[in-house]
């Protein structure tokens, strides 16, 4: 039990429409209910928005645009940190999900094969686990803000 | 050097700037002809194709507004004005700098203000392919 725990991480699990996933507890800098918006011309269909935040601009990815779904109801947006490959320093962004997220302990005997999660989302997705009978997708922060997506 | 001289348009409660000296001239709404769905103004004896960067405001009847002549084309604009923008206020989102017609995000941390910078070299074929030329009611 205790080598269990030794190997469990905190995570963030996030609904993104409609779909369970996770990012790492640090990789979570901020929720935030409705902050302010702007559109910004002629952006990629997925990242329309840019969020302004304490004299900063971070874009808004919509993952609905990328999963080929109808944008969710929903003005819950999180600032993420990610790394991008070998960059030494860290990246922000902002994601619009669905619902108030919960905080959970993972550990690897979690792990399911990467066919459990929907075909769309697997590709913005780095690993899979199962949590209360829920297949759950790591997304891969990176890859969802990278340029390849724009 | 911190200060450059910009004309700052507002367009459906967004604001784009572009350098003062790119303009050519501001016309009226007035003066919009519309050959084939197609609204121009006429500047110096030429035919300007007249645009529309709001999505959501598709018809002629409005006449209050203003067009800002860029060479071969006019932006619609609700408002326009000239203003000394602060270099040291400029903000850019890397992931969204290369991609659209924006060369860069301003937001100015005075006012709490944001203003997108208009690549002027990307205008053009942005308007001929995603945006076209509003049309009539009729």
């Amino acid at each position: 039990m205790k080598d269990v725990q030794d190997k469990s991480v905190s995570a963030w699990l996030l609904r993104i429409n409609g779909h369970a996933v996770c990012v790492g507890a640090s990789e979570l800098s901020m929720l935030l209910e409705a902050p302010k918006t702007e559109r910004v011309l002629a952006a990629p269909a997925h990242c329309r928005e840019v969020m302004l935040l304490e004299a900063n601009l971070y874009p808004v990815v919509d993952m609905s645009s990328l999963l080929k779904r109808e944008p969710v109801d929903s003005n819950a947006i999180a600032l993420i940190i990610y790394k991008e490959e070998n960059e030494t320093q860290a990246s922000y962004g902002a994601l619009r999900f669905d619902s108030i997220p919960e905080r959970i302990m993972v550990t690897d005997d979690m792990q399911i094969d990467m066919d459990a999660i929907d075909s769309q989302l697997r590709k913005f997705v780095r690993a899979a686990f199962k949590y209360e009978d829920q297949s759950v997708g790591v997304l891969d922060l990176s890859e969802i803000f990278s340029l390849n997506n724009f | 050097m911190d200060d450059y001289l910009s004309g700052v348009m507002s367009v459906g409660g967004q604001k784009y700037a572009l350098p003062l000296t790119e303009i050519d001239s501001i016309e009226s709404s007035y003066q919009i002809k519309v050959i084939d769905d197609s609204p121009f103004l006429e500047v110096d004896d030429k035919g300007v194709a007249v645009y529309d960067l709001d999505e959501n405001h598709n018809v002629l009847e409005d006449k209050r507004r203003l067009c800002v002549v860029i060479g071969d084309i006019a932006l619609m604009a609700d408002e326009f004005e000239s203003r000394q923008l602060d270099k040291r206020h400029l903000r850019a989102v890397p992931t969204l700098v290369d991609t659209g017609v924006v060369a860069q995000l301003y937001f100015s941390t005075l006012d709490n203000e944001f203003i997108q910078i208009l690549r002027m070299s990307s205008l053009p074929s942005y308007l001929a392919g995603e945006q076209r030329p509003y049309t009539t009611d009729s």
